[in-house]
């Protein structure tokens, strides 16, 4: 979303600036804009925005942006790699994870903050693909028994562990106007994996199918 | 959700001839957070409410030191949860408090209504015509029974879902019911019904039969206790296997006596008298307490999906004992 | 422009501003509020046909007094929202699960969708719009905005009920305490993380 805003925000800049050069009468190469303000960029012959809409007599300027294509000849990959840290309690089979460690290529990074809560999102989402989440159905009937959120469990706040964001590559500009790649679903894609391999450290089961469930963990020790 | 008659009472008497006279049309209805979703869903379909909330009395404790603590049925679980006495001497009771559900429920759910809640069993919960509801079969004995009963179980392979009714079954708490011929007063072990009794209630409770109070005796002085809940999920689950443990300690050396009580494994909250006994002198070692785990819950019959609850239990029921040590 | 020296923390505005969409949809709960207010509910009473079974009750919510009929299986969130308009309260699993529907019952946190609005006769009730004074945002939801405790939103106005029941019976809880208080608010999104640090900053703010 974030180039087809960009690439709007460019034509309404546009816009204004050839608006700009009706009014101050020059050429619109010459004129400089710079924090709501055009100028010539020696300051002697200056113009607000809001100045420049009062004069254009609109009530609003309307732009439509859209993503660049993807170029051609360039691969474009999200690159990430996650490292889960899990605690697996072998008389109860529960998997605690204590920590994730996420380090992605996302790009520029335009705003730390809400990266860091995709960041969360993802992995939570993953960690709960690995341990939580789980549509039961019946099989004679194929009515699904866990239409709820009590027997559906997503996680709450008593399930996330530490996580650790490491933000790596640099700004692209080959893949968008803003060089960005973006993150909500690439975060969710290696922790399953991380977290099954972290058991698979810790006590040497390969554990095959999603969710982990400690019944699993259990059934596999005691080979039940 | 269908529209009912909400009916106020002001006495226990008052709410209990109500119930005779309206009879299976009628539902007794304390928090009703659990109520609520059975009527939302249809699974219950009763046309009268018999609200108990306006009843005084009812939801207070307290405590004596001779006779021990009295909880009123319409107490809420927060209060107990926050009970200063119930925090320093019946351990068991707080820690089972603290697990139920979430705050929000908590602060809604009474101790008459969590003893009295429906099962969980999702072919009960979902649209199944299961034995439970009145049908012929139970769908879970050749379905998914992951959470089902691994002893006790037929024709019906509910777990009851209490985890109050543990803690104070592992306590032998006393449950003092009212009805039109007078109040009675009987162990809470008493309390509870098998499938095989009774397929389509979870208590003994005939109509018009309200819980009251419950007495809890005073603990000893070496009385140790812990309740732990084995969920999925860091908080709003049910057990998947519960254990309750009441023991008097002498030296942390050995066990004078015990009791255990386990959720998550019966048809009502389980304890199992020959590992009682077992109890009585156990020295507080790891070798001596597996091995009196070894017998524990014999007669099980697992399902397809939860024979994991055996080992589960068993190690949950070691570690419990060897954390009062 | 804003005068500086009125205002110390973020204004409603500086938080439409900032979060930047939703500005309609903002404005219209502000005036159905004012509506609900101006209009008697005896007014809107007689528009309405009721069963047999309907009662009346008295209910206090975010300090102002009403009275109402209700059916009886009208749930409190079903009142808050239908006949007051409090929309900020969400109805998300409506069975008691999720905790968007979370409202402080005299100061407890209780899900208003698992409960009748007939038990709620006689109780004073805060909803989320209850903790604005005019357009001044209370220190929760400042420190939601501050911290990011939100990737969609939806379960915000719950997740800040919690907190702000948390906070009034626990002014300076601890990290357990905070992830206890909190356990009753699913997340779908699991902004977890930034949920807690608004918490925790809140406290820190209103301790001050």
């Amino acid at each position: 979303m974030t180039p087809a805003v960009y690439d709007a925000a460019l034509q309404i800049r546009k816009k204004l600036l050839s608006a700009a050069s009706a009014i101050l009468e020059l050429l619109e190469k010459d004129l400089v804009y710079s924090e709501g303000t055009i100028s010539d960029g020696t300051n002697t012959k200056k113009i607000t925005i809001q100045e420049v809409i009062d004069k254009m007599n609109v009530r609003e300027i309307v732009a439509a942006g859209a993503r660049n294509e993807n170029p051609k000849g360039y691969m474009i990959n999200s690159f990430g790699a996650q490292f889960a840290e899990v605690e697996v309690d072998t008389e109860t089979g529960r998997v605690t994870v204590l920590k994730i460690v996420a380090a992605h290529d996302i790009g520029r990074v335009i705003n730390r903050k809400l990266l860091e809560n995709q960041f969360h999102g993802g992995i939570m989402q993953g960690l709960s693909y690995a341990l939580l989440e789980e549509r039961i159905m019946d099989e004679y009937t194929g009515k699904v028994l866990t239409t709820n959120l009590h027997s559906y469990k997503m996680p709450t706040v008593m399930d996330y562990p530490e996580i650790e964001v490491i933000t790596v590559g640099e700004s692209d500009n080959m893949i968008s106007a803003v060089g960005a790649k973006g993150i909500g679903e690439p975060a969710i894609i290696p922790t399953a994996g991380a977290i099954a391999n972290a058991i698979f450290n810790a006590t040497g089961l390969r554990m095959k199918s999603l969710p982990i469930t400690p019944d699993k963990i259990l059934n596999e020790i005691y080979k039940l | 959700m269908k529209n009912f008659q909400y009916i106020n009472p002001t006495s226990i008497k008052e709410a209990s001839n109500l119930m005779i006279s309206f009879g299976e049309s009628a539902l007794l209805y304390a928090g009703g957070t659990d109520a609520l979703s059975l009527l939302k869903n249809d699974i219950y379909t009763h046309s009268k409410i018999i609200n108990l909330k306006k009843i005084g009395g009812l939801n207070s404790i307290t405590h004596n030191k001779t006779s021990g603590i009295r909880i009123g049925s319409l107490t809420t679980i927060s209060e107990i949860a926050k009970d200063e006495t119930i925090k320093s001497e019946y351990k068991i009771l707080h820690e089972a408090a603290n697990e139920i559900a979430s705050p929000q429920l908590r602060n809604i759910g009474t101790l008459g209504g969590n003893l009295c809640q429906s099962p969980r069993c999702w072919y009960y919960r979902e649209d199944f015509d299961c034995i439970r509801k009145g049908g012929g079969e139970c769908y879970a004995y050749e379905g998914r029974n992951k959470f089902h009963c691994v002893v006790g179980g037929g024709p019906c392979y509910i777990v009851h879902p209490s985890d109050m009714a543990v803690a104070l079954l592992a306590l032998d708490a006393k449950v003092i019911i009212f009805s039109e011929v007078g109040e009675r007063t009987i162990p809470i072990n008493e309390l509870y019904v098998l499938p095989s009794e009774n397929s389509s209630q979870e208590t003994i409770l005939k109509p018009g039969e309200i819980i009251k109070e419950i007495l809890v005796a005073p603990p000893g002085q070496n009385t140790r206790s812990s309740y732990i809940k084995f969920k999925e999920r860091g908080a709003w689950d049910f057990a998947s296997v519960s254990v309750g443990l009441v023991l008097e300690i002498v030296a942390a050396k050995s066990i004078i006596e015990g009791k255990a009580a386990f959720g998550g494994v019966a048809p009502r909250p389980w304890t199992d008298d020959k590992f009682n006994k077992k109890l009585s002198g156990l020295a507080l070692n790891e070798t001596s307490v597996s091995e009196a785990l070894n017998s524990l819950l014999n007669d099980s019959e697992t399902l397809s999906e939860n024979a994991y609850k055996l080992p589960l239990v068993k190690n949950l029921t070691k570690r419990s004992i060897l954390n009062l040590a | 422009m804003e005068d500086k020296n009125k205002k110390k923390g973020l204004s409603r505005r500086d938080f439409l501003k900032r979060t930047g969409t939703g500005v309609a949809g903002s404005y219209i709960i502000l005036s159905d509020i004012n509506e609900a207010k101006s209009t008697s509910s005896s007014e809107k009473e007689t528009l309405k046909t009721f069963s047999s079974y309907a009662q009346n009750i008295s209910i206090t919510v975010n300090g102002q007094d009403y009275s109402f009929m209700v059916e009886p299986n009208t749930t409190l969130a079903e009142l808050l929202r239908d006949e007051l308009k409090l929309t900020g309260t969400k109805v998300v699993c409506n069975h008691g699960e999720c905790g968007g529907c979370t409202v402080l019952m005299n100061t407890k946190a209780v899900y208003s969708c698992q409960m009748l609005a007939m038990d709620a006769d006689g109780k004073d009730i805060i909803t989320i719009e209850g903790l604005l004074k005019g357009e001044e945002l209370h220190p929760l939801q400042e420190a939601f905005v501050e911290q990011d405790g939100m990737q969609c939103g939806f379960c915000t106005p719950g997740q800040i009920m919690s907190a702000y029941a948390l906070l009034l019976n626990n002014p300076q809880p601890n990290k357990q305490e905070i992830l206890k208080g909190m356990s009753g608010n699913i997340c779908r999104c699991s902004a977890y993380p930034n949920i807690v640090k608004s918490v925790e900053e809140a406290a820190r703010k209103m301790n001050k």
